[in-house]
């Protein structure tokens, strides 16, 4: 388990939403997060890895080095977030389980769970990604 | 979006999808695995060309949702991504209300799929609708 913090800035919302196809999107300094904009926490995660790192060779060697396929994603809103709050992002795994997949072979799925709560320590929204990994295809 | 069960939302979140918004949403989200902007790459790995982010198509969706749940209304997102998005795809929303519970608060089904009709993300959604 881990955490860092993750700063909602109104100017981040703006350039979120705009990138989700709101491409109007005004400045809004009391803005609510839209619904996955917790998944642009990874911007402030230190050991995040799809990004440019001086410790890290780019792009990566190739994709049975990464780690899995997205497969989907699920968030539960205790409230939404607002510009303005600085959230803790805790960061743990999941649940695991194995599937067997339409083509044959074993799917690996694997839960990474990430909780955000606010200065008070209050839940606000918790994230669950689900990757998949099969023996012999990995594509993301 | 009336609240009865049955009733549909259907709503066109994305026309010709551009390669540009694909990298708008690398920086926006801060995920910029090369499979979401860099052609050589994506080609060198097996696929016909860059494809979106699993994420961008559920958050494209999200304007559907934003449409009906109101910014503060949902309780509940979730989704899986059955089939790669593509630049130039033409995405479209169907929310369906499935049950209406005690407290108001209503559950949908979600599909959404692309301008062939294949669906590329099926989830669900829970919370309050907008008023009228």
């Amino acid at each position: 388990m881990r955490s860092f913090e993750f700063p909602i800035e109104a100017g981040h919302i703006q350039e979120f939403k705009r990138s989700v196809g709101d491409h109007d999107a005004a400045f809004d300094p009391d803005a609510a997060a839209p619904p996955t904009f917790m998944v642009a926490a990874d911007r402030y995660d230190p050991d995040y890895d799809r990004r440019l790192r001086s410790d890290r060779k780019w792009p990566p060697v190739a994709p049975e080095t990464g780690s899995g396929f997205h497969a989907g994603m699920v968030f539960e809103y205790h409230r939404h977030p607002r510009a303005g709050e600085v959230l803790t992002a805790t960061v743990a795994d999941g649940e695991e389980w194995t599937k067997q997949g339409r083509r044959g072979g074993d799917l690996r799925f694997r839960e990474i769970i990430t909780t955000f709560t606010d200065a008070d320590g209050q839940p606000c929204v918790t994230a669950r990604w689900i990757n998949v990994r099969a023996a012999n295809e990995v594509r993301e | 979006m009336r609240s009865e069960v049955g009733t549909v939302h259907r709503q066109v979140v994305a026309e010709g999808l551009t390669r540009t918004q694909l990298v708008a949403y690398a920086g926006a989200s801060g995920d910029f695995h090369p499979f979401h902007h860099d052609e050589t790459y994506a080609t060198a790995h097996g696929f016909d060309r860059i494809f979106a982010h699993g994420m961008l198509t559920m958050g494209i969706t999200g304007q559907a949702l934003v449409a009906v749940f109101g910014p503060e209304g949902l309780v509940c997102y979730a989704a899986d991504f059955l089939k790669p998005v593509w630049p130039g795809d033409t995405l479209t929303a169907e929310l369906e209300i499935t049950a209406i519970n005690a407290d108001g608060s209503v559950e949908v089904d979600i599909s959404t799929t692309d301008q062939h009709g294949t669906q590329v993300l099926r989830g669900t959604a829970a919370g309050r609708l907008t008023a009228e």
